[in-house]
């Protein structure tokens, strides 16, 4: 029978499908427990729970092979002195990798960065978006412009991030310059109803609206603001429209820069109809 | 007002317009509030339409489960004591299609403005739905599609006078109930010390004969979260 032929040794065809169903019995155990472990925990962060998928589908994998691996007779201390050899040559080929496989595992217990955090990496406007994926080699951003950024974990690690939204409220800031003639107690009182006005505007901690500057051409009036932090960027915007328009319906103006300048001598203006 | 209706049908008040006409093969449902307009299109013959209040943390998104009563007037509380008050919460109206055994929220909208605060601070706080409201000493008189009323028993276990300024509670353990006059909730806030109180629900209506709201915070569904608050960062 097919099943009993000998292919080496006395592995037969049976004990390499055998070896074959056990590989595949562990790693289809390992994928089904990862799969429910999203389902069950929904409320666990996205990355940690991809951690954890991650960890045990390859122990479920690593387990099968080792079961699979005598009854194929492989000898396992023999592969262990191979492997060792191996090891060598591969860290010396493989530095980088390593670095940046140790610098993962550093970053996934220090947890500066959580998948969906916006973060800036390094301070460069290209390393700034949402993390998209924290892998075990690289972290993935995707830029506020929609592109694909890959950064080794390494430079994740070693370099300054500011995570956007590690803290659940954010602040923002504008300066609302209104003329000089303009009455500045009714722009404040409008910019105060806006900002109550706006749900997502907290209450807590209280907005700041004040006079900060009187400056060369206009009156400036700070406006300091907490919100979300995952709504941050869509209050700021909202925020600073609304003001200015209101403002406006209110013959409140944003004035243009003056300058007065003054003449050591009378003006003499030339032209057709010059006076 | 709150309860079952039957497709198609008409409902409206000085303030809003809910209604489902039949067209083609389903219906076409419209909600008017105001300026607001939201349009569906029902693809079903036979479906029951509910209106219920819903836990008051959906609009305008549903950022979090937390919701903060700010007390107008403070509530100081003797040592080792309980009493009990009765504060107004902020109601959002659900509106669900059933058939069978499912059902599906197709549209959420409220009345009253929705604010939001942060409760504790920046980097450990929650944000919160913020409401104010006043403490009243027996059940207020309310607009049902307004406001709700919540019971609230207060047990203070420290050794100390408390004052309590606000009271924060989890989405995910709210009851409510409602009847032709009053939407309500239970809840409980037990005081450990002057800046630490624990809250949650109880799952019994404020008066006999009232119907439980239909509930979209389900804990079933989410098993890691708890249906009780902890006050850590002050009343």
């Amino acid at each position: 029978m097919i099943l009993d032929r000998e292919l080496y040794s006395t592995v037969t065809v049976s004990d390499l499908l055998l070896a074959l169903m056990i590989m595949l019995i562990a790693a289809m155990i390992g994928k089904t427990i990862a799969l429910n472990l999203k389902r069950v925990f929904k409320d666990m962060s996205k990355d940690r729970i991809a951690t954890i998928s991650k960890i045990i589908y390859y122990t479920f994998v690593i387990v099968g092979v080792l079961i699979a691996l005598p009854i194929l007779e492989v000898n396992l201390s023999a592969l262990l002195v191979a492997g060792g050899l191996m090891a060598i040559v591969i860290g010396f080929a493989s530095q980088s990798i390593v670095t940046n496989l140790i610098s993962g595992i550093f970053l996934s217990i220090e947890k500066p960065v959580k998948v969906e955090d916006v973060v800036s990496i390094g301070g460069g406007e290209g390393s700034m978006g949402m993390v998209e994926e924290i892998r075990i080699i690289s972290t993935t951003i995707r830029t506020f412009d929609g592109v694909y950024v890959r950064i080794p974990n390494e430079k994740v690690f070693t370099n300054s991030i500011t995570n956007f939204m590690e803290n659940v409220a954010r602040r923002f800031e504008y300066v609302v310059g209104i003329r000089y003639s303009d009455d500045a107690d009714k722009a404040l009182e409008i910019i105060k109803g806006l900002i109550e006005d706006h749900p997502l505007a907290l209450k807590e901690p209280p907005p700041q609206i004040f006079v900060q500057n009187l400056g060369s051409s206009s009156v400036d009036i700070t406006v300091r603001i907490w919100a979300p932090s995952t709504q941050w960027f869509r209050v700021r915007m909202e925020l600073l429209w609304k003001i200015k328009k209101t403002l406006e319906e209110n013959d409140i103006k944003v004035p243009f820069n003056q300058q007065e300048v003054w003449f050591l001598n009378d003006l003499e203006v030339q032209g057709k109809d010059a006076k | 007002m709150y309860g079952d209706y039957e497709l198609p049908f008409q409902l409206s008040t000085d303030e809003f317009t809910l209604m489902t006409e039949t067209s083609g093969d389903g219906f076409t449902y419209t909600r008017t509030v105001g300026e607001d307009i939201v349009s569906k299109q029902i693809l079903t013959d036979t479906a029951k339409l509910n209106i219920s209040p819903i836990e008051p943390l959906n609009l305008p998104m549903k950022l979090t489960s937390a919701l903060q009563i700010e007390l107008e007037n403070a509530i100081v509380i003797k040592p080792q004591s309980k009493r009990k008050v009765y504060l107004t919460f902020p109601v959002e109206l659900g509106v669900f299609l059933y058939a069978e055994r499912s059902q599906k929220s197709i549209d959420i909208f409220s009345l009253k403005k929705p604010k939001y605060t942060l409760y504790g601070d920046v980097s450990t706080g929650t944000i919160c739905k913020y409401w104010k409201s006043t403490v009243f000493p027996d059940i207020p008189e309310t607009n049902i599609l307004h406001e709700g009323v919540i019971e609230l028993s207060i047990k203070n276990n420290s050794i100390d006078w408390i004052e309590i300024h606000k009271v924060v509670f989890n989405a995910y353990g709210m009851k409510i109930f409602y009847d032709e006059d009053l939407v309500a909730m239970r809840a409980r806030m037990a005081i450990k010390k002057e800046d630490t109180s624990v809250t949650d629900f109880i799952n019994k209506p404020l008066k006999k004969g009232m119907k439980k709201a239909l509930e979209l915070y389900i804990k079933e569904k989410q098993p890691l979260k708890g249906t009780r608050f902890i006050m850590e960062g002050g009343l």
